[in-house]
Parts: C-alpha cells; structure tokens; sequence
C-alpha cells in the first residue's frame, strides 16, 4: 500500500498534471480561436481558478511548517526523538491533500457523471478520509 | 429532410473542410467518435504494447497515456479549426485524462 508521502505528491502531481492541461487549452485557444477557448466552460473556469489558489498557497503552507519545524527542539523520547510540530505539519498537509482531491476529482466526477457526481465524490472522499486519519496516526507514531 | 451536400462547402479552403462537413451532417457525432477511437486505439495499443515488450503491463499507465493524446488532439482541434470540434467534449477528454492520471499516480507504489 501507498505510503502518506506517496499520496500526498499523487494528489499534488495530478492537481498540477490537470492544472497544465487546463493551461495548454486555454493559451492555446487564445492565440488561434478565442470565442471557441475552453475557458468559456464554467466547470473549466472554476477548476482552473480553485487550482490556481491551491497550488500556489502550497509552498507558503510547506514552508510555514518546515518552519515550526526547524525552531522545535527534540524531545527525548523511549526509543526515539519526539518533534510536536509533526501533528501540526500532519494537520495542515492532510487539508491540503483533502483540497487538492475534492478540485480534482470534483471536476472529473462533475464532468463525467454528471447530476449524480456528490454521492459518488462524497462516498469516495470518505475513504479517502478514514485511509489519511490512518495515515496521520501512522505518521505521528513513526515519523 | 435531405442532408447537405459536400458540393456547397468551398474544398479549395483546405482539407479540414471535409471534416467540418463530416462533423455538421452527423450533429457533431463525427470528430467525437474519432476521439473515442484514437483513445481506444492509444489505450489497447500502448497496454499490449508494453505486455508485449516487458513481459507485464500496467492498465493506468496505457489509459492515463491514451487520455493525455486525446485531450492534446482535442485541444488542438477545438483551438484550431472552426466548427470541427466542441467544449464539452474536450471538457471530456480532459477529464479523462485527469482520471488516468490519478489512477497512475495512486497506483503505484
């Protein structure tokens, strides 16, 4: 099985593999035929602005909790060092893997199924849930 | 009602005339089953293209290669030529290559 790490760069690598497309169609559209850009979409033009907000507040994020990271000092612990900052960093990385998975499958869900997409995105994203608060708990106890 | 003839359309624009045509007098159906095929066709060519080859094969990987061609395809055709392609189903394609590169990306390990 995947590891939290493994998860997290999938979900961010989608959400920018979808970003690039999104990007692609529009500057392509406005450079040949601009009354025919995929941007006049309302599914499109809301995607690419939620994406845009998400991916660029990420590296503001990474950076605040390496951070909180870095001015903690290590607690000796049984058998290893305990850093409190990692439940912080595991918090604030798990809602920004659960906001990249709910743009990008909400897109995908809401184009290709259509009215009956929120069942099926909400049923999925509560295994999605239940699979990061295992991964979290396995995050804080072994690093 | 009789359909329109491809003698009224000007051939000496170009040759993408004649798909325009082939889209208008099948109500779009035309360039979106060409997606459809060329998806299929990238989808099981890539798949048994790599079982052949390596001896096993990763279906997520063959769908999230046979999305990204169509949505490049569609994206061009829609960008380019008039009238020969639509939003939504580049909207489509997009999506489906989204999916298959979720599906690739979950996938491994």
């Amino acid at each position: 099985m995947a590891e939290f790490k493994t998860i997290f760069v999938s979900l961010i690598l989608a959400g920018l593999f979808l970003f690039c497309m999104i990007s692609f169609g529009v500057m392509t559209g406005q450079n040949n035929l601009p009354n025919q850009s995929i941007i006049n979409d309302p599914r499109i033009n809301d995607t690419y602005s939620k994406l845009y907000s998400n991916l660029t507040q990420l590296q503001t994020t990474a950076q605040d909790q390496r951070s909180n990271f870095e001015k903690e000092n290590p607690t000796d612990s049984f058998g290893s060092l305990l850093f409190f900052s990692i439940v912080s960093f595991g918090r604030v990385i798990g809602s920004q893997m659960l906001s990249m998975w709910n743009v990008t499958f909400g897109f995908v869900f809401d184009v290709l199924l259509g009215i009956t997409f929120l069942p099926v995105l909400t049923a999925v994203g509560g295994i999605l849930l239940v699979v990061l608060v295992l991964y979290l708990w396995r995050l804080y106890r072994v690093g | 009602m009789p359909y329109e003839l491809l003698t009224n359309r000007n051939m000496s624009e170009g040759l993408h005339v004649m798909f325009v045509y082939a889209n208008d007098v099948t109500g779009g159906l035309f360039f979106r089953l060409m997606l459809f095929i060329i998806f299929m066709i990238a989808c099981m060519g890539t798949y048994y293209g790599q079982k052949r080859i390596a001896g096993q094969a990763r279906f997520s990987v063959a769908f999230a290669g046979a999305g990204i061609l169509t949505s490049i395809i569609g994206i061009l055709s829609v960008s380019t030529i008039p009238g020969l392609n639509d939003t939504p189903a580049v909207v489509i394609s997009i999506a489906v290559a989204s999916l298959g590169m979720l599906f690739m990306l979950l996938d491994a390990d």
